[in-house]
This record gives C-alpha cells, sequence and structure tokens, in this order.
C-alpha cells in the first residue's frame, strides 16, 4: 500500500525510479577468484591432464611434464592418446611379450626418426612418450607396453604421477 | 561516470561520484571461465626412466674403474632383496598387502639406501626389479624412496629367468 503510494508521488513529481545494485562485494569475490587463477596458471610448459579412469600413483618427483606421445593405461584398455587400441584383459592373457595394436598405430601417432627421410638432425631425436598408469596395474603389463615401446624405437619413456603437495 | 547529486545544507550541492563497474565486470566474467577452463589444479610431475633392461646386464670396464657398482633393489611379495657391491643379498620383510604408505618395509630400506649413497661421493645407480604381479604404485614407491635416500638414477631392470 504504501508503495503504491510513494509510486504515485513519484509520478505526479515527475521522477523515475532508479535502482541500482550494488556490485562492489562482487568485485570483491571475481577479483580474488581471478588472481587465485592468475597464480595457479603455468604459462610455461607442458600441461598433462590425467585420462579419466586412471589414477595415478603419488610421488616426489619434481620434473615436469613434456610434449609427449601419451600411452595410458588403465584397469580395461590401453590407450593411445585417446583412442584404445587394446583391452587390457586381452593382453594380459596373452602371451606376446609386446602389443601388436598398439605396436601398429605407434608409427601414426608419431613418426620415428627412422620413418622419417631426410630429416633434419635436431629432429632425429625419439619422440617423448609418457605413460599415465593406473597405480594398481601389475608390472607385466607395463613391462610389455614398455617393450613395445623399445620394438617400436621409441627410447625415451617417462611416467605420469600426481605430485604430492 | 555517472554522479548523484544529494542536498547538504542550503544551496550546497556536493556530488558524490559513483564508479561505472559495469564494463569491468563484464571483463571479469569473461576471464575467469577462460581461466578456470585452462588452469591446471592437478599438478603432474614425470619420472624420466629407461626401458627394463636385464638387471645382469654387464657394467663396462671403462666404468668399472671409477663408477660404485649399480644397487640392485628386488620387489619381492614378502620382501625388498637389496644387493649392491657384491655383498651378499640382503632381504628387508616388507607387506604388498598393507598399502605403500603403510608398508614397514620403508624405513629399513631407505635407511639402507642412505647408507649406500653416504659410501661414496659417486652415487650408484639403483636399479629396481619387480615382479610380474609388482602394483605400479610400489615401484613408484622405492624409486622415491631412493631419490630420497640420495640415489636419483633409479631405472626398471628386469630379474635374471627364475631370479624372482
Amino acid at each position: 500500500m504504501a508503495r503504491n503510494v510513494s509510486r504515485r508521488h513519484r509520478a505526479r513529481a515527475g521522477l523515475k525510479a532508479s535502482t541500482s545494485v550494488n556490485l562492489i562485494s562482487m568485485m570483491d569475490i571475481l577479483t580474488v577468484l581471478l588472481l587465485f587463477l592468475l597464480k595457479s596458471y603455468s604459462a610455461g610448459g607442458e600441461v598433462m591432464v590425467p585420462q579419466p579412469g586412471v589414477k595415478l600413483p603419488e610421488s616426489t618427483a619434481e620434473s615436469s611434464p613434456q610434449a609427449s606421445l601419451i600411452i595410458s593405461i588403465d584397469g580395461d584398455a590401453i590407450r593411445l592418446g585417446s583412442e584404445k587400441v587394446a583391452s587390457v584383459a586381452d593382453v594380459v592373457a596373452s602371451g606376446d611379450a609386446g602389443i601388436p595394436s598398439l605396436a601398429e598405430r605407434l608409427p601414426a601417432a608419431a613418426p620415428t626418426p627412422s620413418a622419417t627421410e631426410g630429416a633434419a638432425p635436431e629432429r632425429a631425436k625419439p619422440t617423448p612418450v609418457t605413460i599415465q598408469g593406473d597405480r594398481n596395474i601389475e608390472y607385466s603389463l607395463l613391462r610389455k607396453v614398455m617393450f613395445t615401446l623399445s620394438q617400436s624405437g621409441y627410447d625415451n619413456v617417462s611416467l605420469a604421477v600426481l605430485r604430492k603437495a | 561516470m555517472a554522479g548523484r547529486h544529494s542536498k547538504r545544507g542550503k544551496g550546497h550541492r556536493v556530488e558524490t561520484p559513483d564508479l561505472e563497474l559495469m564494463p569491468m565486470l563484464n571483463v571479469f566474467i569473461s576471464i575467469i571461465p577462460m581461466l578456470l577452463l585452462s588452469a591446471a589444479f592437478v599438478q603432474l610431475g614425470v619420472i624420466d626412466t629407461g626401458l627394463p633392461a636385464s638387471a645382469a646386464t654387464v657394467v663396462p670396464a671403462e666404468a668399472k674403474a671409477d663408477a660404485p657398482l649399480p644397487v640392485t633393489i628386488h620387489i619381492r611379495t614378502s620382501d625388498y632383496l637389496v644387493e649392491s657391491d657384491g655383498s651378499p643379498p640382503r632381504s628387508i620383510p616388507r607387506s604388498s598387502v598393507a598399502g605403500v604408505s603403510a608398508d614397514p618395509g620403508r624405513l629399513p630400506l631407505e635407511a639402507m639406501l642412505r647408507a649406500l649413497a653416504a659410501k661414496s661421493e659417486k652415487k650408484p645407480e639403483v636399479r629396481i626389479v619387480p615382479g610380474s604381479h609388482t602394483r605400479y604404485e610400489e615401484i613408484i614407491s622405492v624409486m622415491d624412496l631412493a631419490r630420497g635416500a640420495g640415489l636419483p638414477d633409479a631405472v626398471l631392470a628386469d630379474a635374471e629367468p627364475g631370479v624372482v
């Protein structure tokens, strides 16, 4: 009722109702958030994201990841990048020392120096490979992946871990 | 800049400036989602390692002269078996069921590795020989122990057939 009266009063006086939202508190929150994000933003090095389903082991290792070919091993599958190349159950069951399906797809993902004809000498470094293995996989499986990499000419291998805080 | 006029006294008008925050707010609202998408909240690291070689790999003659012999750690289900300097292997009981952090063999193994690291200025290479069923987490844990003890060069190695 009182609001109607005041509205009528304003209308008679020819005044417009002005509403202003107090944005200062919101700006404070956004500024703090922005500073936090800028602090955690990594400008240098390679930002590597763990593959979904892979629980990496924790480690005190301090080396930062480099741009590399990613092979992830979880409880179900071995993936090259995001593409599934083999099933863990099949690989464990097979008596092969390596993983043929992985070996077939490696050259397409990152050609080895021997595969690139006339490559410049500085490009003749082996492509680095990072293995993102689930913390619970067995060494026999990891060994098969590493054996396959070795047979395919990829000698520069790193193991991805979660840095302990 | 918008202004609000307020009357203070008779005939005195004091202008109270109002900051126009909307453009700044728009910038913040654009930047924050972009940063949220690109920020890495989980810090990943890598351990550079060589591909597994045999634990019985022959050390080259020229390397033998000044470099200490490698330390070999076999990770077995019930113990760690440490071989170094040609001395008889020493066994450290462990539990593979307790989990990496609760493993009772961690402290004695670390102490032994520290003692080996303190023996000479040149740090010996550590060869980790896991069993086929050793979990990846346990391997990384032993690598961490070696690094913490001052032996940063830890590589994976395969056991000689029939040893583990």
